[in-house]
Formats: C-alpha cells, sequence, structure tokens
C-alpha cells in the first residue's frame, strides 16, 4: 500500500517535472486504468460483458466537443466539459438499459457491439457533427497536457472511491448476485433490473468524462479513434487481467496492460491487439480471477 | 391451530402453449402453519411455487399474501414482502462465500438491511441455526449437496420470510441428515414463527412433519387434509399407484 501512494505522488508529479513524452506515457497508463474500472462497474460486477463499452468513450468525446465548440468563448477551462460528456453517455446508458439489458450472456456482447458500431456509423452521417472528416478542437482549445493529466487523476481517483463504495454496499452484493445468479437473485430480492441499469449508468459516466477528457487533449475527434472495437478489448484486458470485481484489479490491470502495449507498440507496431488477443485467452483458460485473484489467494490481503 | 390465513391461492390456471400446468388450484395456508404438498412428477408442484413467488404469471386466479393481492408482482417485490424460498436444484452463488451468500439474503429480504454491517448480526444468528457457520467463509461452490440444501434455507430464512416455500429439500439425504433437516424445519416454525410449506417426495418424512397435506395429480388438487386421511384416500392411492382393476375382467 505504501508503494503504491510512493507511485501516486511520482506519478502526480510528472508533468510539473517537464517531461512531456512521459506524461503523455502516463496519460495512457491513466487512461486504460479508468477505462478498466469503468468496465469494471459493469462487466467485473454483474457478469453483463459488455463488448461495445467503448460507445460510451466516444459518445462522451463527441458530446464534450459540442460543448467545446458552443461555449469555448465562456473562456473557463474546457476539461470542465467533459462532465458534460460524462452525463450524456450515462444519458445514452439509461435510455439504452432497459432494454439491451434483458439481452444475456453471448447475445448481450453480440448486442452492445451492434449498438456501438451503429452509433458510430450514425455520426460519421452526421454533418453537424463533422461526419466522416470528425471533429477539429484545434481553434478552440489551447494544449493544455497538465489540465488533462490532473483531470484524469481527479477522474481516476473517483472511479476508485465509487469501486469502494460500490464493493462494500448492498449495491454491490446485489450486483454481485446477479453475476453468480440472476434468476436466484430476483427470487431473493434483489431489483435486478433497476440494479443492472443502475451499474451501466454509472460505469458509463467514467468511460464518457474519459472520453471528454481525451477528446480535448487531442484537439481532434473521428470515429474511428473513439468508436473503436479495440478500445473495448483493450478495456476487457485489462479489467481481467487485473482481477474483475475487484476494487484494485483495473488499476493493476490498467497499469501493466498499458505498459505492455507500449512496450509491444514499439517493437511489433500495429501487432499489439495480437498480443492482447492471446493475453485474453490465456487469463480466461489459466487465471481467470486476474493477478488480483492470486494475490488474494497467496496473502489474503489484497482488496 | 392456525392463527388466521397467510397465504391464499385461489383459481390458479398456468399454461405453457397447451399445457395446462395447473388447472384451477385452491390452496390455503395459516400462520405458523407446516402444509406438505405432494404429488407425482409433473403434477404441478414447482410450477406453483413458482407462481407464488412471480417467477410465473398465472393466466387466471389469485395469489393473496397477507390479505394483499400479489398476482403479477415481481419476484422480488414478492421476496421483499416476506415470502422465501429455496430451488429444487440448488442455485447458491458458486463464486461468493457461504457467509455472503446469506448476507444477500439479510440484504434484500423483508426488512432488509441498509447495509453489509447492520445485516451481520441475522447472518450470524442464521448460519448458527442452520449449521453453517464453521462453513461461512468457504465458497459456496464447494459445499457438498446436502450443505448446499442448507444453505438454500439459510438464505431464504435471512431475509426472515413469513412464509417459506420448501421444494424438494430432503432430495438426496440420507435417513440422519434428513431428521436433522426436519428437526431444523420444526424449530424455523417455533423460533421463527413463520408458516412452511413444503414439495417433498420423501412421504415418511412428510407424513412425519406436516400439520396438513395437499396432493396434486395433473394440475389440479385432488385431496386435502390431515397425513392420515390424505394416506387413506382412494383417490391418492390411484393418482400414486393407478387405479385398481374393477370388473374382475381380464379383457
Amino acid at each position: 500500500m505504501l508503494t503504491l501512494i510512493g507511485f501516486e505522488a511520482l506519478a502526480i508529479a510528472i508533468p510539473f517535472m517537464g517531461s512531456s513524452s512521459a506524461t503523455s506515457l502516463f496519460m495512457s497508463v491513466l487512461e486504460y486504468m479508468v477505462l478498466a474500472y469503468s468496465i469494471n462497474l459493469l462487466t467485473g460486477f454483474t457478469g453483463y460483458v459488455d463488448f461495445g463499452h467503448v460507445v460510451f468513450f466516444g459518445i462522451g468525446a463527441y458530446a464534450t466537443a459540442v460543448m467545446v465548440q458552443s461555449f469555448h468563448a465562456l473562456g473557463v477551462n474546457p476539461y470542465v466539459f467533459s462532465i458534460a460528456g460524462g452525463l450524456m453517455a450515462s444519458l445514452f446508458a439509461l435510455i439504452l438499459g432497459a432494454p439491451i439489458l434483458k439481452i444475456r450472456g453471448a447475445y448481450f456482447a453480440i448486442a452492445t457491439l451492434g449498438v456501438s458500431e451503429a452509433v458510430s456509423v450514425i455520426i460519421s452521417n452526421t454533418p453537424a457533427l463533422g461526419g466522416s472528416y470528425g471533429m477539429p478542437l484545434a481553434a478552440y482549445v489551447k494544449y493544455d497536457l497538465t489540465s488533462a493529466y490532473l483531470s484524469m487523476w481527479i477522474l481516476l481517483l473517483a472511479a476508485m472511491a465509487v469501486t469502494l463504495y460500490v464493493a462494500n454496499s448492498k449495491f454491490g452484493y446485489g450486483l454481485r448476485a446477479i453475476r453468480e445468479d440472476e434468476d436466484a437473485a430476483e427470487v431473493m430480492g434483489v431489483n435486478t433490473r433497476l440494479y443492472k441499469v443502475a451499474a451501466y449508468v454509472l460505469s458509463a459516466f467514467f468511460a464518457g468524462v474519459a472520453g471528454g477528457i481525451f477528446g480535448i487533449v487531442t484537439a481532434y475527434i473521428d470515429t474511428g479513434g473513439y468508436f473503436s472495437v479495440s478500445k473495448t478489448v483493450e478495456m476487457l484486458v485489462a479489467m481481467m487481467l487485473g482481477g474483475y470485481g475487484t476494487l484494485l484489479g483495473p488499476l493493476i490491470g490498467g497499469f501493466v496492460l498499458s505498459l505492455l502495449e507500449y512496450t509491444t507498440v514499439v517493437y511489433i507496431a500495429n501487432l499489439h491487439l495480437l498480443v492482447f488477443g492471446v493475453i485474453l485467452i490465456l487469463l480466461v483458460l489459466f487465471l481467470p480471477e486476474g493477478i488480483v485473484g492470486v494475490l488474494r489467494r497467496r496473502t489474503r490481503l489484497v482488496g | 391451530m392456525a392463527t388466521g390465513i397467510i397465504l391464499e391461492a385461489k383459481d390458479v390456471v398456468k399454461r405453457f402453449g397447451g399445457l395446462e400446468a395447473l388447472r384451477g388450484v385452491s390452496v390455503e395456508v395459516g400462520r405458523e402453519e407446516i402444509l406438505g404438498l405432494v404429488g407425482p412428477n409433473g403434477s404441478g408442484k414447482t410450477v406453483f411455487f413458482n407462481v407464488v413467488t412471480g417467477v410465473y404469471k398465472p393466466e387466471g386466479g389469485r395469489i393473496i399474501f397477507k390479505g394483499r393481492d400479489i398476482t403479477g408482482l415481481p419476484p422480488h417485490a414478492i421476496a421483499r414482502m416476506g415470502i422465501g424460498r429455496t430451488f429444487q436444484v440448488p442455485k447458491p452463488f458458486s463464486a461468493m462465500s457461504v457467509r455472503d451468500n446469506v448476507m444477500i439474503g439479510a440484504l434484500f429480504g423483508k426488512h432488509g438491511a441498509k447495509n453489509p454491517y447492520e445485516a451481520a448480526k441475522v447472518v450470524d444468528e442464521v448460519l448458527e441455526l442452520t449449521g453453517l457457520a464453521g462453513k461461512a467463509d468457504l465458497q459456496a461452490g464447494l459445499l457438498n449437496v446436502p450443505e448446499k440444501r442448507r444453505l438454500e434455507m439459510a438464505r431464504a430464512l435471512a431475509s426472515r420470510p413469513e412464509l417459506l416455500l420448501l421444494d424438494e429439500v430432503l432430495a438426496g439425504l440420507t435417513p440422519t441428515e434428513i431428521d436433522e433437516a426436519l428437526g431444523m424445519i420444526r424449530s424455523f416454525r417455533k423460533e421463527l414463527g413463520l408458516a412452511v410449506i413444503m414439495v417433498e417426495h420423501v412421504m415418511r418424512a412428510v407424513m412425519n412433519i406436516s400439520d396438513r397435506i395437499v396432493v396434486f395429480n395433473a394440475g389440479r388438487k385432488i385431496a386435502e387434509g390431515s397425513p392420515s386421511e390424505v394416506a387413506n384416500d382412494q383417490a391418492v392411492i390411484e393418482a400414486y399407484l393407478g387405479a385398481p382393476i374393477t370388473g374382475g375382467g381380464r379383457e
């Protein structure tokens, strides 16, 4: 725990030490962690494997971009608008949740994948949102990596706090019961429909804010980058690698996986997804509880 | 003996396509009564449980619990009103500990606690009562069959029900284990004051523990009464053993 705090203190200090390449590497580490926490709130706790989770990242990015375009004249820090991105993602989850969460298992995974692809196609055919060209934001925001970095930290800490709360609350017990046996949970008094939608809305928020922050820092968004299936796979692998449904799993998984991506991209560009695929298969076969699961069995300490 | 009716099922009809699983059955259960529900396989006993707990919506009839019509309410709402049940095939939350399984009952049942800390006392009590205290930290999936059945009862009890539906909790148990389980069920009534409906195939046990027995056959109630009345009922004997050969002929 102490090493973790030490690491975090060091990591927070990074942008102030003036190395922008280290900062952008850590941006990507933080992105992985936050997205892993986001998908963990749904998939980790309820067992509903969301293969289209990137849709919330994308919607968050687009909603934030529209806000930035419309309200940049106010002069507030543009990263504030990423909260609107999160809210828009949550609203979408709220509307979509009731019908789509009736579908179980592999069918749910396919349905969510379909939704995210559909939203992507709709946006790339909407001229008001830049169509297939995307939305450039450089005219409205100035390059400010430090703000982006701090926003991501705040978001990560918020995601961790929410996960900690959920893990120990009645809500979390209900979600885990759904993961284990939804029919038994319902008969035992868990309002399964309400709980699933609530988890969906909550998890969408974090992915949405993350999308907004990344949209601003890259100053350009398009559907190719912000609705890519591979991003969903990255979230899932990060969560699985760390340990699903746990407090520290997404942190550890996100950290390990982002460094792994960093190294593999350098050496075998574009093949990193192949590596991720292999990791996912190996995890499911040999390490279904992830790194936290192994540590827990060894020490019975890690949350 | 009973101080009023706790559950009243009136003319319940449940169809699955062309199959009429329940053809207008009426069953009453008194407070603190142990009612045995027996019948050949496929006679509609488990379907009846599923209708009472809201898993199936009946095509006809009403379910009245404590004077309130609960027909068509979702299962979680019915559970919170005070009806607990076990499953014929145990459905433990396998990856969770025994304690956490029971915790779900305590959190979401009738007096649903607000958080796990508040629920801890009830959980400890129930674990003690069902003899699972020593296994509290074990993963539920690792329990053996009799233990899984006890866990089913423990989870249901932790929800503090007023009516407990037990679906073949004695199946596959040895005679000693059956006696233990019967003792446990009696103590639930005595200590917690609850009414019980038991679906059961182990006749010796049902006859022994039930205040009253209802017999289903092919979706209808064919007999009702004290254990000895039911055991000597002609319709019941026919349902189980077939009709006697009448007319003396050997066509």
